[in-house]
């Protein structure tokens, strides 16, 4: 009888499984009331048509504040403590016609700080970005004149293959190289670009128009457009780019005065919230500190005569650079990236010791470590071979409202890190308050804990309009 | 006596804890993937289209964010489902920023920093109105539809409160570019409208209900030109998808290449 009934009772509640997924119709209407009362009642405007002058105008006032540190290799320049920047960013682009539009991009700084002096160049300074006209020769087919901002590779901490980006940064907010390349120069250039059903070819020409200029000074006049520091070397770039499938590979050619520089690009969607990917060059070329010491030379940084310290190996190797990297993404707005960086041409352990022991002690090689370190920096290069790249970008942690991000180089030779946190709060549609707050993590003899800040903070208010 | 009651217990429950009928057709009870397939042709134009869509963001009731989009669709010949090209418009900080979606290879452009990221299919899942809910998609592509209930049939209101005799559909991933791991969705009988839809995580999670009404004209069909987008984790935060200025054009594939990115021009 027991029985009876249990199999009973398991036949109504077989017949019935799906009623268990819905609710009833009533029930289901329930959700209505959580629509509010003002969509009900809004009107839907048409939108503005589009205009055919379109693009991004802001102005920023950024204010940095910094903390030094007693350093085992003195410096000989004052470090700033405070620096204020206010700027008008203009991004724009003009579509003259079907075939032809104008592309604009500048940035006019005032700045002043406890090392910036009063009246000089830095005081007020124009940052001229790209200025170049596209012509659309034939459907997908365009070519290029003029200052254009080329960017090349796929990680985020470093691009190997984004061989146009020596001594293009000019102004260095944030360690974030993302928010690096928001403000860095283009180069004159020509380039002609095919863009077909399953890929892309690039090809550029970069001409030298002046002679190459030292690293930044306070000399310069406000205006430069440092075409010293963009166009002082001849330069050709091809690359091709092919979509197969999931994979997404790009090949390029690079050459310049220092010879011939091979790349490639390549990504893949390992899983649904996982992107791996890859980024190699390779080119014959001295070591690091060997093309610091010959820019020094010629541009008259540093003494003609050999350095203090001798080079050990002053002869080209064939020098590979490689990222391996891939970013996760969480189902609650949280991105991930963790790149591992190669960097054959920069210092090992040993030429690291060696150079920061050595500093210590004579106040003369000091000062030849420290240019390296800015001829790397300059260079966008990293000054060790080895380094973990680690960034958090997490968005929408209040909707639309804030975001936060963490950016961390980590040096595996000795575990000193150089790291920042920032946080962005969006206050309406046209104004954005953002901070950060950076520090060096390690002791006086390591590679981040060597740098002269210990801690950074800034405080970034825009204005869009 | 027993055993046969075992038996028929045992088909029973084979025959209730089965999927969801998806292939008795008749008139009344079209095939489940049918519904689908004219469901979608309802809300998405079969040739290249262009359109505008206006994304409102409400919080306790009050108006928190808006975004304004141009989106580029048009259907990939080979996988059946949409490519997407997405311009932002508005807000100021976001102008030409640009998401490019062909299956699942998805890149991100910035114009501030001339960067073209590869991001992973997940992001279409991030936002209060996602990537997900803002391009075409064809739901008959990644889902395969049955009904809920014996009858499939069920009475619910609109958005606008006005009853509609639906088909209450169950949809389950059937590939890797499904955004959701399941989907509740009600078509209205005849129409093919949708009226409502419930998205779940595929931890069973319920994350938004859609509504779909203001229906107007848009090359050639009738098409829903609001969503009502209801954040089922916090229900304060619901945002509407108003979308206007359908236009069929002519988009080649190259569009849809990332170095086409940079080159997107105002028509």
């Amino acid at each position: 009888m027991m029985i009876r009934w249990v199999l009973f009772l398991l036949c109504l509640c077989c017949l019935q499984p799906h009623r268990l997924l819905a609710q009833n119709a009533g029930e289901e209407n329930l959700d209505l009331n959580l629509i509010p009362k003002i969509i009900k009642t809004k009107r839907v405007e048409p939108l503005p048509a589009e205009s055919h002058f379109s693009g991004k105008f802001f102005l920023e006032d950024v204010v940095t504040a910094s903390q030094n540190r007693e350093l085992l290799a003195p410096i000989s320049k004052k470090l700033p403590s405070w620096q204020n920047r206010t700027s008008l960013d203009f991004d724009y682009g003009w579509q003259v016609s079907y075939k032809v539009r104008l592309n604009w991009s500048d940035r006019l700084n005032v700045a002043e700080g406890d090392t910036i002096a009063f009246p000089c160049g830095e005081n007020l300074r124009n940052d001229f970005r790209e200025g170049f006209f596209i012509w659309e020769a034939s459907p997908r087919t365009y070519l290029e004149v003029g200052r254009i901002n080329l960017k090349n590779g796929i990680a985020l901490g470093y691009n190997p293959t984004d061989f146009l980006k020596s001594r293009t940064t000019v102004d260095k907010t944030s360690i974030d190289p993302s928010s690096l390349r928001e403000n860095r120069l283009g180069s004159l250039m020509a380039m002609g670009q095919k863009i077909w059903d399953k890929g892309t070819v690039t090809l550029a020409f970069s001409p030298k128009v002046k002679t190459e200029g030292p690293l930044s000074t306070n000399q310069k006049v406000s205006f430069d457009p440092l075409f010293d520091r963009t166009n002082s070397d001849n330069r050709i770039l091809v690359s091709f780019r092919y979509a197969m499938g999931d994979i997404d590979p790009q090949a390029l050619v690079f050459v310049d005065h220092v010879g011939t520089h091979m790349g490639v690009n390549i990504s893949r969607v390992m899983t649904s919230s996982i992107v791996a990917y890859a980024e190699w060059s390779g080119v014959q070329e001295s070591s690091l500190s060997e093309r610091a010491a010959v820019f020094g030379r010629q541009t008259g940084s540093l003494p003609q005569q050999e350095l203090i310290l001798p080079q050990t190996d002053t002869d080209a190797h064939f020098q590979n650079d490689l990222v391996l990297g891939a970013s996760w993404t969480s189902n609650f707005n949280l991105m991930i990236n963790l790149e591992y960086h190669f960097h054959q041409a920069g210092f090992d352990a040993e030429d690291f010791n060696r150079w920061v022991t050595l500093s210590a002690a004579n106040s003369n090689l000091a000062s030849e470590m420290w240019f390296i370190r800015q001829y790397a920096d300059d260079q966008e290069e990293p000054l060790m071979q080895h380094e973990i790249f680690l960034r958090f970008d997490w968005q929408d942690i209040l909707p639309s409202k804030l975001n936060a991000g963490l950016v961390m180089f980590i040096s595996p030779y000795d575990g000193s890190v150089m790291t920042q946190a920032s946080a962005q709060y969006f206050i309406s549609s046209h104004w954005t308050v953002k901070f950060y707050l950076a520090k060096t993590m390690g002791g006086a003899d390591t590679v981040e804990g060597s740098l002269p800040w210990s801690t950074s903070g800034a405080l970034q208010i825009v204005r869009y309009f | 006596m027993k055993k046969q009651a075992y038996i028929c217990i045992t088909i029973l429950m084979l025959l209730s804890i089965s999927r969801p009928n998806a292939f008795a057709a008749d008139e009344n009870r079209p095939l489940a993937q049918d519904i689908i397939v004219r469901s979608d042709a309802v809300r998405n134009p079969d040739i290249p289209f262009r359109l505008n869509l206006s994304l409102t963001e409400y919080a306790d009731g009050s108006v928190r964010n808006e975004v304004i989009l141009h989106v580029y669709s048009k259907i990939d010949q080979v996988s059946g489902q949409f490519k997407n090209l997405v311009r932002y418009m508005d807000p100021p900080r976001d102008q030409g920023k640009e998401v490019l979606m062909n299956g699942t290879t998805m890149w991100f452009y910035d114009p501030a920093s001339k960067s073209i990221i590869r991001i992973s299919p997940q992001q279409r899942l991030v936002g209060q109105a996602s990537e997900g809910d803002v391009l075409t998609v064809n739901l008959a592509r990644d889902y395969t539809a049955g009904y809920v209930g014996q009858d499939g049939g069920e009475t619910i209101d609109d958005a606008d409160r006005v009853p509609r005799d639906c088909w209450h559909m169950e949809l389950t991933p059937k590939n890797a570019s499904a955004v959701y791991g399941r989907v509740e969705y009600w078509v209205e009988k005849g129409t093919y409208r949708p009226v409502k839809g419930k998205f779940y995580a595929d931890s069973g999670r319920l994350l938004k209900i859609a509504y779909y009404h203001r229906y107007k004209r848009e090359i050639g069909v009738l098409r829903p030109t609001e969503i009502i987008l209801i954040d089922a984790v916090n229900t304060n935060l619901v945002t509407t998808i108003n979308s206007s200025g359908y236009q069929a054009m002519e988009i080649p594939n190259s569009w849809y290449q990332p170095a086409f990115l940079s080159h997107l021009k105002v028509e």
